[in-house]
């Protein structure tokens, strides 16, 4: 029984297992890297993908549990951004701009995670102050070469980008 | 080699490149070798003969005007890509956007040695400004032949070399002068090269340059190694023994219809299949049988084992007469701190592809911090020449030392697991595989002893030190495969740093433990303790910087002025006054006159200073304790810092930022427990890191120090952490914490 979603505004029928975690579909049946491994257990957040506006880890989360919603990895932000401004295409999400102009990452490995959060922030909360994203993302994302003091700050920039719509694509 | 050594593969890029280079090497490359690597250089194609010394490197000016560095020094997330860059384009004079770093590639770059230690800065950096330095004089004597002009008449900007206003304005491109053929220069020895340019001509040098690969890494077009696909590939995973000593005794059959395989080389299983979750299910399933192995002590008795094991005494420092100083002293005081176990905690667990082809040709995949080494401890494994080994390196998890001496666990299985199957195998650890079998950071002991005089003069100081090794080089693979593989070093726990406490009676001594097991192992190893962020120095400079601190309060002496009267060393005192005035220091002794154990929360200050990799860092920590729960929060770190001169001031603070963030993390949280078995703390769940609602303020203070050569960045900070959290504490509570982790149950237990 093929299980159909839409992946980054795309209508997607999966041919693996319905039991088989999401990411595994991702990265494996669809070629996405985005979401990345990290535990397997939903601690990290590393696997991080945004279903609709809610933030899902997809290392735990069999495939069939996502049938019909719409879901976006960190590739499918800036199409998420242009859909959600009406414009024909973004090059980059406001959160993806604001990361690379607070110069975020450094391994960048729980980056996907630590961007797909934010957004997810910020679709309950478009302007968020610093205790609100520490209470926030309390439980997770998890970093390792300690970039929090800098997510924290891209993330207020992003709200910034966000409302003020200067973060509009080129 | 791969087949893109052959004529008929090059790529487009490399065709269009073909067109002419100039090709800088230095002295150490043989000259018989220098023809036929210029010729490789230039197309950018593989070396012919890869497996040179640290000293050979090589950089290219393209006829386009391209600048490719090669450099066996990898990106590990810390910014070296983009600061080595920016310090061959300011040598060079082109626009830094020209410059492209090749890193780490067997075959397209040399054996700089491993990338560790916050060195590449320092000894890789230097490399490439000579070479940079080389190429800009040999353009520039080119471009006075096709000129006609002095070289004293010429400047260079962007890469275009003109000539002054009265020799008529003229001007070439560096891609011109190469075009059309192959030159070669050669740098001498250090220091004897092209003269480099005055620090006060520096355009890029010093700027805050954007990372090159940040953009990357936000769009998600960067291929860690986890993302590698190669065709034919198969997936595995490994199931390791039960036991750190175990042994296979019977391996089952996986269930009815699983579309997965079993692979057994020796005490080496796996599960492969073509799909990835197919693998992962396979091996939950699989059931092995183990044999029995209860060599490591009681967990909570390990202290004690390390210190009954036999052990060389290695006399780090030794001045003056400490016993006869300590046994007149008025006071002498003496306390033990004690470290953990530590994971490096990758976020992605190790991952590593292997394609061992049947011509008996192999290619590795791996995201090491040592391509050369591991490209020669995979010939040795497989009994086979380095030049058939080629290993790829690509970014990876932030590693922290965890493939800095050994250079890639599941990349060694993968190994055995593709000549097994004649087909390429991606080796993906699992969270516990990554929890329970990385090598760790050793725990270690330190017995402190104080002489102090009347007037409250240190006499007499000793710092005994009892170390798990960290430096273990052993890899899974071939130890589980049972072949004879690389020889393992000799493990060792080692104390770094200088000493720059000025006491006349002084004794240093480090206990070099066993890995704690190994006794009883079938295997080379014991639990496994290897380099993490900043090794011995981490553990020396808790025990040393908070023993500084309790003598402070012993003698009534504010602990920030007894270090500036300690010091000499004026780089010292700087970063130590300047960290105290980001912090508002309030200077007096410890504990603060109202610290308590029983207050809602109560807050306090601590300093440390260390020098480590030539870099001065001191820290003022301040932290909220909350006695009742035991919770401290760091709510803000000053950290200033000495590096000598500065190549990239944000990159410099994002690295302190990172040291301070991710060894809050050490010390409030991390410890690896084991019973007598194995490991148990085996996820995040059991081994906790910091979480970003615990992230303090941070100001960072660069000390101007331009005249100096630039040291390391990526440690130093690390080692200011657990002592002045430590002694923050105790000037809020007056309760000295002497072992990490300082969890709320241990800070509970602490303040009785």
């Amino acid at each position: 029984m093929a299980i159909e979603l839409v992946v980054n505004g795309e209508k997607t029928t999966i041919t693996s297992a319905p039991d088989t975690p999401l990411l595994y579909v991702l990265r494996g049946e669809l070629g996405l890297s985005g979401p990345k491994f990290g535990c397997g257990l939903g601690q990290c957040g590393a696997c991080g993908v945004l279903s609709d506006d809610v933030a899902r880890r997809s290392c735990v989360r069999p495939v069939s549990t996502f049938e019909g919603q719409n879901v976006t990895t960190a590739e499918g932000l800036p199409a998420l951004w242009a859909k959600d401004q009406g414009i024909a295409e973004a090059d980059l999400h406001p959160i993806q701009q604001a990361w690379i102009e607070e110069q975020v990452p450094q391994c960048g490995y729980c980056q996907n995670g630590m961007m797909i959060a934010t957004a997810a922030l910020l679709a309950t909360n478009p302007n968020p102050s610093v205790s609100e994203i520490k209470e926030a993302f309390a439980s997770g994302p998890l970093c390792r070469c300690g970039t929090y003091d800098q997510i924290i700050r891209a993330i207020q920039r992003a709200a910034e980008l966000m409302t003020g719509g200067a973060g509009d694509a080129e | 080699m791969r087949s893109n050594n052959e004529p008929g593969k090059l790529s487009r890029r490399s065709l269009l490149r073909a067109g002419g280079a100039l090709v800088v090497m230095s002295a150490a490359v043989p000259a018989a070798l220098r023809p036929s690597i210029a010729q490789a250089a230039a197309a950018d194609v593989p070396f012919p003969t890869p497996d040179l010394n640290e000293l050979a490197t090589w950089l290219t000016v393209h006829a386009n005007s391209d600048v490719t560095w090669r450099t066996g020094r990898v990106e590990l997330g810390q910014g070296n890509r983009t600061a080595l860059a920016q310090m061959v384009a300011e040598e060079l004079d082109v626009a830094f956007d020209k410059v492209t770093m090749v890193m780490g590639s067997t075959a397209v770059t040399p054996d700089q040695g491993v990338t560790a230690a916050s060195s590449t800065i320092a000894r890789a950096g230097r490399q490439a400004r000579q070479m940079a330095a080389e190429a800009r004089a040999a353009l520039l004597a080119l471009a006075s032949e096709v000129l006609g002009v002095p070289v004293g008449e010429l400047t260079v900007e962007n890469g275009v070399v003109r000539s002054s206003e009265k020799t008529g304005r003229k001007q070439v491109h560096y891609g011109q002068l190469v075009r059309g053929r192959v030159l070669t220069a050669v740098t001498p020895a250090d220091g004897q090269g092209a003269a480099l340019k005055p620090p006060g001509e520096y355009r890029l040098v010093g700027r805050s340059v954007p990372r090159v690969d940040i953009e990357d890494k936000v769009r998600q077009k960067t291929r860690f190694v986890h993302d590698i696909r190669v065709p034919g590939m198969l997936h595995a995973r490994v199931v390791h023994p039960k036991g750190i000593g175990s042994t296979v005794v019977s391996v089952g059959e996986l269930p009815a219809g699983s579309n997965a395989q079993v692979v057994r080389v020796g005490n080496l299983v796996a599960v492969v299949a073509e799909q990835e979750w197919d693998a992962v299910r396979g091996a939950v399933a699989l059931p092995v049988t183990w044999s029995d192995w209860n060599g490591l002590p009681a967990y909570e008795n390990w202290p004690a084992a390390m210190r009954a094991i036999p052990s060389k005494v290695m006399t780090h420092a030794q001045k003056g007469d400490f016993d006869g100083a300590y046994a007149s002293a008025a006071v002498t005081l003496e306390a033990t701190y004690q470290t953990p176990f530590e994971n490096h905690g990758m976020i992605g667990p190790s991952c590593g592809i292997a394609d061992v082809r049947a011509d008996g040709s192999v290619t590795v995949w791996s995201s090491t911090q040592y391509p050369q080494g591991l490209r020669k401890a995979v010939a040795q494994m497989l009994g086979i020449a380095n030049e058939q080994v080629e290993v790829v390196w690509a970014d990876g998890s932030g590693p922290y030392g965890r493939f800095a001496a050994n250079y890639d666990d599941a990349a060694s299985e993968a190994v055995f697991l593709s000549r097994e199957l004649g087909r390429p195998v991606r080796v993906q650890w699992t969270r516990a595989d990554e929890h329970i079998w990385e090598p760790h950071g050793p725990g270690t002991l330190h017995d402190m002893s104080a002489g102090i005089d009347e007037s409250g003069n240190v006499v007499a100081w000793k710092h005994d030190a009892f170390m798990a090794p960290n430096n273990d080089s052993t890899m899974l693979g071939p130890i589980l495969a049972g072949v004879q593989g690389p020889t393992p070093r000799k493990p060792v726990g080692s104390w770094t740093g200088p000493d720059l406490y000025q006491f006349p009676n002084l004794l240093e001594l480090a206990h070099q433990i066993p890995e704690l097991g190994a006794d009883t192992s079938p295997y080379p190893f014991g639990i496994r303790t290897t380099y993490l962020r900043s090794p011995g120095q981490y553990q020396i400079t808790f025990a040393q910087e908070a023993f500084v601190d309790e003598i402070a309060a012993e003698t009534g002496r504010d602990p920030l002025q007894l270090r500036l009267n300690l010091l000499t060393d004026q780089r010292a005192t700087a970063v130590l006054r300047a960290a105290a005035e980001a912090a508002g220091w309030e200077s007096r002794p410890s504990p603060r006159s109202d610290a308590s154990t029983t207050d809602g929360t109560v807050t306090g200050q601590g300093v440390a200073f260390v020098v480590r990799d030539g870099t001065y860092a001191a820290a003022v920590v301040t932290v909220e304790v909350t006695p009742a729960t035991g919770k401290i929060l760091l709510t803000e770190v000053a950290v200033a810092q000495d590096q000598g001169e500065i190549i990239n001031p944000r990159a410099i603070e994002r690295q302190i930022t990172s040291c301070v963030i991710q060894t809050a993390s050490r010390v409030l949280h991390e410890e690896v427990k084991f019973d007598t078995s194995n490991v148990t703390t085996v996820d995040w769940r059991s081994y906790p890191l910091l979480r970003l609602d615990e992230t303090p303020t941070i100001k960072t203070v660069l000390v101007p120090n331009p005249g100096t050569a630039p040291t390391g960045v990526g440690e130093p900070a690390v080692n200011v952490m657990p002592s002045a959290i430590s002694s923050a504490v105790f000037d809020a509570t007056g309760v000295r914490l002497r072992t990490m982790p300082f969890t709320p149950e241990a800070v509970k237990a602490a303040m009785g």
